[in-house]
């Protein structure tokens, strides 16, 4: 095992993510067999004490979870000079068979924590604890995946032997080889293009759509008036859509990236690499593109998951305005992402598509 | 209207010195008028009011006010009904020292975020209407203990609340003093604020038109007297 400053970083906060998030679960299953608002027992207002407690030190760990993946990413493109074979992060998480799950436990793990900080700032608004259950119901889901995470990230740490010889992202994203990673750099450039491109215009109706179901809801006379029952419905399908929308774009700009970005930002048709991306000698710019897209994704998904909430009275102002601000946010950030990843293409020397 | 429904509260709870200080409360409090908690020392008095202002949390029960809950409205709401809606009158007078009469007055306005002429304007009116005009810029050091009640009622008016809940407001002033404090109350009442006072001094009863006593014994309501 390698001991640095940031690995040594990355393992106290995952045993602190998972302690944290362990700790509240016992309390999460309390709320979830035991919360009764209309109640006025001690057991109840108890619960009520302390779940300022538990969700505020959840919120503190699940931050922490989010800047952890960066760390991560990081670390791995770090260590790359110390491997035999590796280029870059590829070849580092190559080391052993924990790197990539590990990678993508994080994840997973980042988009589930993000959206529980969305639904914890959204009930910490609501002066009856409206989601109570359901963020600690989410917190239940969380904690297998965040002690499965530990697990295979001290795994990963742990076998990281200096002495073994890699192999460089050539072999893991060259088109010729096996797996998804290859299948995915084997991508037609044009089809996947159209695909990136198709999804951008996606995410932007249906974040309109959104954004319009909020208008229709504030906004009086309404040009075609909807009973609050269909407006309802319309805002939950829009919420849904978008949040759907957001994370197949999200996988799309990752494929898009992989088949068809990497080499022209390389200038080398067969260079694939998602990670070469974050070396100082691309100029970082695999930091720009990323931080955006996984900031899109995020709100994306919290604007459409919290969306079909706007019924509960306790949220009927709250709702509708983070709805936007994450609505916004999203295409912020998908805008951010598309005009980039548009203008590498657009600048590169290569000509892949003739 | 606020309303107790089997209202406890224990402090120190599961410690040695554990202390039940109210026992299932129940009672309904109406808008406007003058209701007096008496009841000995140790009573439940203080802890009663701090309860329905917001300064405190039941062990168990509910309070609510004007058909809403508010023993178990999270911090930041209960933060805001305590401001908007209550006004605190304590026994010690709790003003700020080394702050000028003023300032004292204007600061539970602060986090409201008033214009500050608006906020100065209204603090010297109440200033002026409880006879402390003379006064704004003094240290609060430099009042006598009528002076200091009189600042303090200005205090808790800053905020227009409807309630106002003053703690042993007599507690330590002679009886010109108090019978001072009890007229601004009363004038408060009969302009349609709800007062609530606890006390043990008799002289409240006679000195102002109490509209409910209600008499409090070892955490339990002992009488409930409409007047």
């Amino acid at each position: 095992m390698l001991i640095m400053p940031a690995i040594v970083a990355l393992q106290l906060v995952a045993f602190g993510v998972t302690g944290t998030v362990l700790l509240a679960s016992g309390f999460a299953w309390r709320i979830l067999r035991r919360w009764n608002i209309e109640s006025g027992s001690e057991l109840q207002l108890r619960l009520e004490r302390r779940t300022y407690l538990v969700s505020t030190l959840v919120g503190f760990a699940l931050g922490a979870e989010l800047l952890s993946l960066l760390l991560f990413v990081h670390t791995a493109e770090s260590l790359s000079s110390q491997f035999v074979g590796a280029m870059c992060a590829t070849g580092v998480l190559n080391v052993n068979a924990f790197g990539f799950p590990a990678l993508l436990l994080k994840i997973a793990v980042f988009f589930l924590a993000a959206l529980w900080l969305t639904l914890n700032r959204i009930d910490n608004r609501g002066y009856d604890y409206p989601l109570v259950r359901l963020k600690y119901g989410l917190l239940l889901a969380i904690a297998p995946l965040t002690v499965v995470e530990l697990a295979v990230q001290t795994g990963y740490f742990l076998g990281l032997e200096p002495e073994v010889i890699t192999s460089c992202c050539g072999s893991l994203f060259g088109a010729g080889g096996r797996g998804v990673a290859s299948e995915l750099a084997g991508l037609s450039p044009w089809p996947t293009l159209i695909l990136f491109y198709g999804t951008g215009g996606l995410i932007v109706a249906s974040g309109g759509w959104l954004l319009s179901t909020l208008t229709a809801d504030s906004s009086f006379p309404h040009p075609q008036p909807l009973s609050r029952g269909e407006r309802g419905a319309e805002g939950q399908l829009a919420g849904m859509l978008f949040a759907g929308i957001s994370l197949l774009g999200f996988a799309i700009a990752i494929a898009a990236i992989i088949a068809a970005l990497s080499p022209y930002v390389y200038e080398n048709p067969n260079h694939h690499c998602p990670f070469c991306l974050l070396k100082a000698g691309y100029d970082y710019i695999g930091y720009a593109l990323y931080l955006p897209l996984f900031a899109a994704t995020t709100a994306g998904l919290g604007a459409g998951t919290v969306a079909p909430f706007r019924h509960i009275v306790s949220l009927q102002v709250v709702v509708p305005d983070e709805v936007r601000r994450l609505t916004w946010l999203a295409l912020g950030g998908f805008s951010l992402f598309y005009g980039l990843a548009t203008w590498l293409m657009v600048r590169s020397n290569l000509i892949l598509l003739g | 209207m606020i309303e107790f429904s089997v209202v406890t509260k224990v402090f120190n709870q599961g410690q040695p010195n554990e202390c039940q200080a109210l026992r299932e409360v129940s009672l309904t409090l109406e808008r406007g008028g003058i209701t007096v908690f008496k009841g000995p020392s140790g009573s439940g008095k203080t802890t009663l009011l701090t309860l329905v202002g917001c300064l405190a949390r039941p062990t168990s029960g509910r309070i609510k006010l004007d058909g809403r809950l508010l023993s178990n409205l999270p911090e930041r709401f209960l933060t805001e009904v305590r401001r908007h809606t209550f006004g605190f009158v304590f026994q010690q007078f709790n003003l700020i020292r080394g702050l000028t009469v003023l300032e004292n007055v204007m600061l539970p306005a602060y986090p409201l975020g008033r214009p500050y002429r608006e906020l100065s304007d209204a603090a010297r009116e109440w200033l002026d209407r409880f006879g402390l005009g003379g006064k704004i810029a003094n240290p609060v050091e430099w009042l006598s203990g009528g002076e200091a009640q009189r600042t303090a009622l200005a205090r808790a008016l800053i905020n227009d609340p409807a309630v106002l809940i003053a703690d042993e407001p007599t507690a330590n002033l002679d009886s010109a003093l108090s019978r001072e404090v009890l007229a601004l109350l009363g004038e408060l009442a009969a302009q349609g604020r709800t007062v609530l006072i606890s006390s043990h001094d008799p002289l409240v009863f006679e000195a102002i038109p109490v509209n409910r006593v209600i008499e409090l014994h070892d955490g339990q309501i002992a009488g409930d007297r409409r007047c």
